[in-house]
């Protein structure tokens, strides 16, 4: 995910510098303002937990270039967001995203903006909103943290994905990549990323809920909620399905508008001819071998990689949400005796 | 790292800084046809490292992990176009990430972290992201041990299971144990550096001394 010198170029670096340094500024300023008696020792040590936090291994058994099995591990915007809210969370994972590259090498020093961009900014804000407009649909407040964490986390994957196309499109001359292509591989297989972290996430809050609900109080506005959790489910599916697959070919068309231009100069004629078989892994295979170079199956997998998405996250969402419920349920018929303390 | 406990600090840490930053920008700037002046680059950060002292195992160690990753990212462009051009994309991507990676790497071997600090306060980085920072590099160790022993204790007491899903809740469930632990780890550090006078700054001995000797 984090994207090395090299990749970008200077302007880019530049302009995606600027955008996160005002960004952070502002959340240092937000922060500041509402400065909280624990603020920065939270803060701190939220950012060392999920930099350690990065270190313990999720092993998919997926064979990848060879490689038997490939592995992930928690990113953690969303997660600060939920634990911090919006200022602090996007400070925590700057720092995060800041000591990687000085300390680590880990993400370049120039594309450090861009990488703060796209995960500190987007992940948190954009996760903060997108959690706290989920969970203030829920009638239930836990359910409505777990719920709101883990569909969150799978929108700022995408969105992080989808925010380099952007920035590699305005990186690098459109003659010489594909970038729809490039687009359609991004997201298929940050769908399958953004499954596991959301997953990840959805875990771990679920866990703190049980074990330390408090640590997930924060002094927020009144709580209202809306409605009941099937129908509200129900209808988050079909507006997030809609929009996959509705709109998913519309966003990888337009790198193809710019492949518009390029035909115009004379450009295409060389991405026409029979040699692209490789390319059948930027995309999700299709059924018929002919197929895969065809624009528009490349446009419908896409839709095919959203929708998936959306199911899984959506399946992962409601089993969270049960099993959370129940064991809420099991806490409050227990609460007499004394509560269990962690299993490590 | 250069050592914390060295009495002077060599040069102001900007100079190193602005240098390893000058390396990445032209290697970034310069168009790849010129690759001779690349060729120079790699051969100063070569130097550099040498003078750094820099053990041919670490460097090693990162370079396994890290080249296989910058080549895959330099075939997938031109690999969009089923390799028919952007050879020349995919040869620049390759030299800038390995040059740029090499000096960030040279900038962690002789820049101390508290030298780091000083460098961003000079430069206007509000203090309260510095606190943070400071704070986040000083419990990130701890937080590793921690962790550590937390995988060791429980590989002691479980044995690891077969289903992916089974281990997947394991290791949830260990990093949210670990935050449990690492946020009421938090509360008593607040409340001790209360209890030690904290005022929201944070101070180095390099910088005491200095303040000092002035």
């Amino acid at each position: 995910m984090h994207i090395p010198d090299g990749f970008l170029a200077p302007e880019v670096c530049l302009a995606t510098g600027a955008v996160s340094a005002a960004a952070v500024g502002w959340s240092v300023v937000r922060l500041r303002d509402q400065i909280a008696e624990r603020t920065v020792a939270l803060t701190g040590m939220t950012a060392a937990f999920i930099f350690a936090g990065q270190m313990v291994n999720f092993r998919v058994p997926i064979a990848f270039l060879g490689v038997p099995a490939v592995s992930g591990h928690l990113m953690g915007g969303v997660l600060a967001a939920v634990l911090l809210g919006p200022w602090a969370g996007c400070v925590a994972v700057t720092i995060v995203l800041a000591m990687q590259a000085l300390l680590f090498s880990d993400g370049g020093l120039l594309a450090l903006g861009a990488n703060v961009l796209n995960m500190a900014v987007v992940g948190t804000w954009g996760g903060y909103g997108v959690f706290t407009i989920t969970r203030r649909f829920l009638a239930d407040r836990s359910v409505g943290t777990v719920v709101g964490a883990v569909v969150a986390s799978w929108l700022t994957v995408m969105a992080a994905a989808m925010l380099f196309c952007v920035e590699l499109g305005f990186s690098v001359d459109r003659s010489e990549f594909d970038l729809g292509r490039v687009f359609s591989m991004m997201v298929s297989v940050h769908s399958l990323i953004g499954i596991g972290e959301a997953l990840i996430t959805g875990g771990i809050v679920s866990f703190v809920l049980t074990q330390r609900p408090d640590l997930l109080e924060r002094d927020e506005p009144a709580f209202r909620p809306r409605s009941n959790l099937a129908p509200t489910v129900m209808a988050g599916l079909i507006v997030a399905l809609t929009v996959a697959a509705f709109l998913a070919p519309f966003a990888s068309a337009a790198p193809d508008g710019l492949e518009a231009v390029a035909e115009s100069r004379g450009f295409i004629d060389r991405a026409e001819d029979g040699a692209a078989l490789v390319l059948s892994d930027y995309a999700v295979p299709s059924p018929l071998a002919g197929w895969n170079r065809s624009p528009w199956w490349q446009r419908l997998s896409v839709s095919l990689a959203g929708m998936f998405g959306t199911i899984t996250v959506a399946i992962a969402a409601f089993l969270f949400a049960k099993s959370i419920r129940s064991r809420m349920q099991l806490e409050l018929d227990s609460s007499a005796t004394p509560p269990e303390s962690g299993s490590v | 790292m250069s050592d914390p406990e060295s009495p002077q600090p060599r040069t102001f840490a900007g100079w190193r800084i602005g240098f390893c930053l000058a390396m990445i920008v032209v290697a970034l700037v310069v168009p790849i046809r010129f690759w001779p002046l690349h060729g120079v680059l790699l051969a100063t950060l070569w130097a550099a490292h040498a003078l750094a002292e820099t053990p041919l195992s670490y460097l090693a160690r990162r370079l396994v992990v890290f080249l296989p990753f910058l080549a895959l990212l330099a075939i997938s462009l031109p690999l969009s176009q089923g390799f028919r051009t952007g050879g020349e994309l995919a040869a620049a991507i390759a030299f800038r990430g390995l040059i740029s990676f090499l000096a960030a790497l040279w900038l962690t071997r002789v820049v101390s972290f508290d030298e780091l600090i000083l460098t961003l306060r000079k430069i206007h980085v509000p203090e309260l992201l510095l606190s943070v920072m400071l704070l986040s590099y000083r419990y990130l160790f701890v937080l590793w041990e921690e962790l550590e022993r937390m995988q060791t204790a429980r590989a002691a007491r479980t044995v690891q299971p077969r289903p992916l899903f089974a281990r997947w809740r394991l290791a949830v469930q260990l990093i949210g144990m670990l935050l449990v632990r690492a946020l009421t780890r938090a509360e008593r550090v607040h409340d001790s550096m209360c209890a030690r006078g904290w005022d929201g700054r944070h101070r180095t001995l390099d910088q005491d001394r200095s303040q000092r000797s002035a």
